[in-house]
């Protein structure tokens, strides 16, 4: 069959498909029934956190925090055309630590990871999301739902084996590929997920503003036969050298109690 | 003395071929690293939903092969809710996911002891765009891009509720992989990452997991993002 017949078949079959759901009526949430999910887009900046470094962790630290709406989707194809124009709350503070592990090469997502220490997110609807910590003592007022007896850690990695992009603030410096998923829960009991406990998965960019790519490129080539401390230090010092900020569309997706 | 010596030369030989392969790869990365992307990134909210066959079991493993229609996951601008109510846009021709567990646990494993790894991945779009993992090729000589699934089934937060049908027993499941696209459509040539924030659905509710391991028959349910450039 000619190319151009098979691609005429296949749009075919996908408009018939198309219909038989469209006519099934579907409307749930894109996990199923039982589930309350939300996709928010958000842009934050960061600014350092104590303890700053950690050079024998291999971590840097930083606080996130920024404004949140709603992802824009055109509903026909399914593209995120953008963000809309109304505020949903605020994204952060979230104190996020960023690891190096010499031990993998740069062209592995295991390179360079990313984990959520301490992140909040603050709805205009009353709801809180935080993380689950199990064995947490020391519950905040106002967080009577927070007790949690297992965790979700977050697992983020940079992809830096992607490549660079061009900062989405525009500017020098470059932008970086950042994904990863993990656990949260709301607290209070208020708003359109109250006292759901799920995860959050993240599938955006980091963008850094100083250092230039064939910077960034120096310093890891520095990994060629395996990072030493000295190497491990240029690169932290080098991603907490610039001015930090990240958007990225993010999946939150919850179960259970709803008051 | 000589077995020695020649052990050594070989451990020696192995440790530069070795390095060399690593920096080849690197030397890749690097020189992808001095210039930007040109391409503008792509970015997708769809929805999966899955019929899946046992393809494999071990004492700590289970794989599935999943198919089904992929449709958009459309969002509500004033409050963000999610859901899979959109148009179908392409097809998960195959998908074949692996369970790997910690075998030593009584009952269902915790959270932090499941693994969700992707073995093999085809998703077509009507635009032409197939969507394939991005991962080292072992019969090649030289790595490449590697970004396998890494994801859990998250048999802590309890079933979630509501379950109906042939697979009312659901659990969350959630993870990230690398994804390039060929083919003919807009995603043909570039790469990027595919994020699952859904479920998987059982006949039951499993005790343990040489129970789960025994369905023949599951089915994955996720809205997932995908953003490439």
């Amino acid at each position: 069959m000619p190319l151009r017949l098979k691609r005429l078949a296949r749009a075919g079959l996908y408009a018939c498909l198309g219909l038989l759901v469209a006519c099934s009526g579907s409307s749930s949430p894109p996990g199923g029934e039982g589930l309350r999910s939300l996709l928010i887009h958000f842009e934050v900046n960061a600014t350092p956190q104590a303890p700053y470094v950690d050079l024998a962790a291999g971590e840097v630290f930083f606080r996130f925090e920024g404004d949140m709406v709603a992802s824009a989707v055109d509903p026909a194809t399914g593209q995120v055309t953008g963000k809309g124009s109304k505020s949903l709350g605020r994204f952060g503070p979230a104190v996020v630590g960023f690891r190096v592990n010499p031990a993998r090469s740069p062209t592995s997502s295991d390179f360079l990871t990313f984990r959520c220490i301490d992140c909040s997110i603050h709805f205009a609807d009353g709801a809180l999301l935080r993380p689950l910590l199990p064995g947490d003592a020391t519950i905040p007022a106002g967080e009577p739902l927070r007790s949690s007896a297992f965790d979700i850690p977050m697992q983020g990695h940079f992809l830096q084996n992607l490549g660079v992009l061009s900062p989405q603030t525009g500017g020098i410096g470059f932008g970086l590929r950042g994904v990863g998923c993990g656990g949260t829960q709301e607290v209070t009991g208020k708003g359109l997920l109250a006292g759901g406990r799920g995860t959050i998965c993240m599938n955006g960019q980091f963008d850094f503003s100083s250092p230039s790519p064939a910077a960034l490129a120096q310093v890891l080539a520095g990994f060629a036969d395996g990072g030493d401390a000295a190497e491990v230090a240029a690169l932290l010092q080098l991603l907490a050298g610039s001015l930090l900020t990240g958007r990225s569309d993010c999946a939150i997706t919850v179960q259970g109690q709803r008051s | 003395m000589k077995r020695l010596a020649l052990t050594a030369l070989l451990l020696g030989l192995t440790a530069s071929a070795s390095a060399g392969f690593l920096e080849s790869a690197l030397d890749i990365l690097l020189r992808s690293l001095r210039s930007f992307s040109g391409a503008e990134a792509l970015k997708y909210s769809l929805h999966y939903d899955l019929q899946g066959q046992r393809s494999g079991s071990g004492e700590d493993w289970v794989s599935w092969r999943l198919e089904g229609p992929v449709r958009v996951a459309t969002v509500d601008t004033s409050d963000a809710q999610w859901r899979g109510e959109g148009p179908v846009v392409g097809q998960v021709v195959e998908w074949e996911l692996r369970l790997r567990v910690d075998p030593t646990v009584a009952g269902l494993p915790r959270n932090t002891q499941t693994e969700l790894g992707s073995t093999s991945l085809r998703l077509e779009l009507a635009d032409g765009s197939v969507l394939t993992e991005l991962l080292d090729d072992p019969a090649t000589p030289l790595p490449e891009t590697d970004i396998p699934l890494q994801g859990r089934l998250l048999f802590e937060l309890g079933p979630i509720p509501g379950g109906s049908g042939p697979y009312p027993a659901r659990y969350r499941a959630t993870g990230c992989m690398g994804v390039q696209g060929s083919g003919s459509g807009a995603l043909a040539g570039r790469r990027g990452a595919l994020c699952i924030s859904g479920a998987f659905g059982f006949p039951r509710r499993p005790a343990d997991f040489a129970e789960l391991r025994s369905f023949e028959q599951v089915e994955a349910v996720s809205g997932f993002t995908l953003v490439l450039h």
